[in-house]
């Protein structure tokens, strides 16, 4: 396979998807909406079989841990035996069995969920962080971050009863206002990448495919 | 034929393609290359001296969201990070949440070390697929034990780019960041050292590759922007004196 065809044919495919997709939002055309369904399709398909290229990298990663004693390696017969064991359990049993659910229910969940839970613990050090007064505009949003954060809670409410009604106005006008002006930036970028991607002018993701 | 209520955006869309083409056009030969200087891109060469005079590796992680098209501007990051390091004998780990991209990084990867002439250099093993639900964990895990000393976040972020940011500033890694999602910058901001705002990382690969073909890309975004302003006022005036006409004429 020439390393031209091996950088033109991924280019080729993506425009063609992407202008039947395109085409597709903008007009009804049953021929192409039945195309379009296949390739979102497609992409279900293939980024099933790319997990087993994830698999596949983590058991690369693991087993060269090992075999070289690297420092921790013991975690990573840990890694290999829960991954392997666990797709062992869900091929033999299904994943609707209750051996499999006992480790999803009580192993899985709960340590996802303390995940989420020490978000707040960063979010607390980070808002210490952004909160000093260094300058004329930090002090602003402290400002009105203590306005927000009081006006969120009961205590704010006993304490004066307009602080919800000020929280209420600096989400309202402000936040939003701020937060649509970046999003209708991002969205222009977001559209000004898609045709850069389509078109073939954006090949980072092609590597170094042809070089 | 054409679908009820995408006519106005088919317009636009139209629109954005024509300025596009005209500004590619345009720019092709020129040199004079009209892009603002972005601070947070300019550190990369910054952060990857830093680790390669402290000796320690620096992290490329990308955020959690599903492929969209902050996956593809990250990639543009990604591979100018790449070559940089690749360049000064450096190491970056790249942390992967998304089975479905791991072989376009390794690619993007690779492909900097064979552009930069040292393909021997280039370690699969550095290029690591985490998993969704398990990047948290492994990310912190590699700050930890590997001391970055830098620490580059791009892409579709969610609750985790404060767990990342917080976790680099306390290893003491120079931090660079991006994303498009809004309710993430704040955290961004707060805890790395430079952040691009929203579609600054769309223009992230157009910057670092002064590609002329790529900048009218960027200027068609610039004018469909004053457009949008344009479309604003006009709306505001007009729902301010009680008339929907711009409503029902978008809304076709």
């Amino acid at each position: 396979m020439s390393k031209s065809f091996r950088k033109e044919f991924p280019m080729w495919i993506g425009l063609v998807s992407g202008v039947i997709v395109i085409v597709d939002y903008f007009f009804n055309i049953s021929i192409l909406s039945t195309l379009s369904k296949e390739i979102v399709q497609w992409r279900n398909i293939v980024a099933a079989f790319a997990l087993a290229l994830g698999v596949g990298n983590l058991t690369r990663i693991h087993s060269h841990a090992i075999s070289q004693k690297k420092e921790y390696w013991f975690f990573s017969i840990l890694l290999l035996v829960t991954m392997y064991g666990y797709l062992a359990l869900g091929l033999i049993t299904t994943s609707k069995s209750a051996p499999y659910r006992f480790f999803w229910d009580n192993m899985f969940q709960p340590l996802s969920g303390t995940w989420y839970s020490m978000t707040v613990f960063y979010m607390t050090s980070a808002c210490w962080r952004a909160f000093r007064i260094r300058t004329p505009q930090a002090a602003v949003m402290l400002g009105a971050a203590v306005l927000a954060m009081l006006g969120q809670v009961g205590i704010g409410q006993i304490m004066w009863s307009q602080l919800p009604a000020i929280k209420n106005w600096l989400q309202g006008p402000f936040t939003t206002a701020g937060m649509r002006g970046i999003t209708i930036g991002a969205s222009l970028g977001m559209i000004s990448m898609s045709f850069r991607v389509i078109l073939g002018l954006e090949r980072s993701h092609l590597g170094g495919v042809g070089e | 034929m054409i679908r009820s209520g995408r006519v106005s955006i088919f317009v636009f869309f139209v629109l954005f393609a024509y300025l596009g083409y005209m500004a590619m056009s345009r720019f092709k030969k020129s040199q004079d290359l009209p892009i603002r200087r972005l601070a947070g891109l300019d550190a990369i060469d910054e952060a990857v001296g830093r680790i390669t005079e402290m000796g320690r590796p620096a992290a490329f992680v990308f955020g959690n969201g599903t492929l969209e098209a902050q996956w593809f501007a990250a990639f543009d990051i990604l591979r100018y990070c790449s070559r940089e390091t690749a360049k000064y004998n450096a190491e970056m780990i790249v942390c992967n949440p998304l089975a479905e991209v791991q072989p376009v990084v390794e690619e993007v990867v690779r492909g900097a070390y064979i552009a930069e002439g040292k393909p021997q250099d280039y370690n699969p093993d550095n290029v690591r697929y985490l998993s969704d639900t398990g990047l948290r964990a492994a990310v912190l895990g590699i700050f930890g034990r590997e001391k970055v000393a830098a620490n580059f976040m791009f892409g579709n972020y969610y609750h985790e780019s404060v767990i990342f940011a917080e976790a680099g500033n306390a290893v003491g890694a120079i931090q660079i960041s991006g994303t498009a999602n809004t309710h993430q910058i704040p955290f961004f901001v707060a805890s790395c050292d430079y952040t691009l705002l929203g579609e600054e990382i769309f223009a992230a690969g157009t910057y670092l590759s002064r590609d002329p073909a790529q900048v009218g890309s960027l200027v068609a975004q610039e004018y469909a922007k004053y457009f949008a302003v344009v479309i604003m006022i006009i709306g505001t005036i007009m729902s301010t004196m009680g008339s929907k006409a711009l409503d029902q004429i978008l809304g076709r």
